[in-house]
């Protein structure tokens, strides 16, 4: 490959491509507003709270009228900036967010059926970055609506040969901006698309995914519950780009995805 | 909408999916692509009052925009995969169809960053060395060493022999 050919392919890969959510002016615009106030306020806040350090430590240092007098020398705290969330990365790493993912975490493999696991060194083998993973991020600032993500590496408990699949649960506040109808908030994840049916657990309306269009994903299930809140149980016999082996199959029957979507766990509470 | 608004949404409306293609060359997934699009417009539209060379507003978003991407300072967990099918696959192919350009992709995401944005900056955004070398603040030396490197490391993770001749094969 020389500098030409890169160029040209970098051409015929970019056409077709398409951004899944294109920038539009009007978004653009009103996020940039927002991180304009922020900005601004926590300017603000800083600068008051630096002033209100230098009245306390003037008045610890340089004896004035009032203090040798013996009076109070002034107010003793300094307010906090008013935002502590940065818009340049929207993932929290430590926080109550944070804490409910890593609570999902807990939930997922709190329900792993028989003889499903989660999966151990030796089937892990060759992977190349941590497998059990979780994480929180905001989805929206202006609505300060978040969605949760907890991966299992999973693997049958019998086997002792290195293959490794993994389940996602994948969980949108109320609030969130996706399709109602249950095959469309199925396909909606990641926006994979696939084939989709619609099924009925005790009553409740579950989208089934399968025969995804990317291979990252073999199957999943979606649930709404009556707040908004949208669960998403996904699962896929390989963990991608890993470096491990793949199972022979998906760990969960179709029955059981469409059942343990609805586990209270998943429901994260805002 | 005030007269900064109109001006700022224009350039929002021309020129931002031209940078978001760009952000996804560099970081090599659109969620992470729309992030730093929308960090780029952020800091433009705080710079906005200043910025009274139109003509060179192009070249200051793009340089917001790579920097944004080098100065990432961590990857999200399921930000670090790549869209992409089996790196295997790649062996044996040209680049004439969806799934091997979708190849070429993740391969250009596994070069270390800084030859990345020399070779998107390069190659996509047809930069010359000079301009390249002026938006990263470095030596036009150090950009051809990173291009040739980064060229380098392209075609060990794809492991072909040259493309052309295989295209029209």
């Amino acid at each position: 490959m020389n500098e030409q050919d890169l160029r040209e392919a970098l051409r015929d890969a970019m056409t077709e491509a398409v951004p899944p959510r294109p920038v539009t002016a009007d978004a653009a615009l009103t996020k940039a507003q927002r991180a304009l106030r922020t900005r601004r306020a926590n300017i603000a806040g800083l600068g008051v709270g630096v002033a209100v350090v230098a009245l306390v430590a003037g008045a610890f240092t340089v004896p004035g009228p009032r203090t040798l007098l013996g009076t109070a020398a002034g107010p003793k705290t300094t307010p906090a900036p008013t935002s502590s969330i940065s818009h340049g990365d929207r993932t929290q790493y430590k926080g109550p967010e944070n804490d409910k993912s890593v609570r999902l975490l807990d939930a997922l493999e709190g329900v792993l059926p028989y003889p499903i696991q989660r999966a151990t060194a030796e089937q892990t083998k060759g992977a190349q970055f941590d497998l059990r993973r979780h994480q929180a991020q905001v989805e929206d600032w202006n609505k300060n609506t978040w969605s949760y993500q907890a991966v299992e590496p999973v693997a049958p408990a019998s086997s002792t040969a290195p293959g490794v699949g993994e389940l996602i649960v994948e969980v949108h506040g109320p609030g969130n901006d996706i399709p109602t109808d249950p095959c469309a908030m199925a396909r909606d994840f990641w926006r994979i698309g696939g084939d989709c049916e619609e099924t009925q657990v005790v009553g409740k309306r579950i989208g089934l995914v399968q025969h995804t269009a990317a291979g990252r994903i073999d199957s999943l299930a979606a649930y709404r519950y009556p707040d908004g809140t949208v669960v998403y149980l996904a699962q896929s016999a390989s963990v991608f780009a890993s470096g491990t082996a793949a199972l022979s199959k998906p760990p969960l029957t179709d029955a059981q995805l469409v059942n343990l979507v609805l586990t209270p766990g998943f429901k994260v509470t805002p | 909408m005030a007269d900064r608004d109109i001006a700022f949404a224009q350039f929002v409306t021309a020129k931002g999916d031209g940078l978001q293609r760009t952000a996804y060359l560099l970081c090599g997934d659109w969620h992470r692509a729309e992030d730093l699009t929308q960090v780029t417009f952020t800091k433009l539209y705080r710079q906005w009052p200043k910025l009274t060379d139109r003509e060179a507003l192009d070249g200051y978003a793009r340089k917001v925009l790579v920097r944004a991407f080098l100065s990432e300072r961590r990857l999200g967990w399921f930000r670090r995969e790549h869209v992409t099918a089996e790196h295997e696959d790649a062996a044996d192919r040209g680049l004439g169809q969806p799934e091997d350009r979708m190849v070429l992709l993740a391969a250009l995401a596994r070069v270390p960053k800084g030859q990345r944005a020399v070779l998107v900056l390069r190659y996509w955004e047809d930069m010359s060395v000079e301009d390249t070398a002026r938006l990263l603040e470095c030596s036009e030396g150090t950009v051809k060493s990173q291009a040739a490197r980064g060229l380098q490391a392209l075609r060990t993770l794809l492991d072909v022999t040259p493309l052309s001749p295989r295209r029209g094969a």
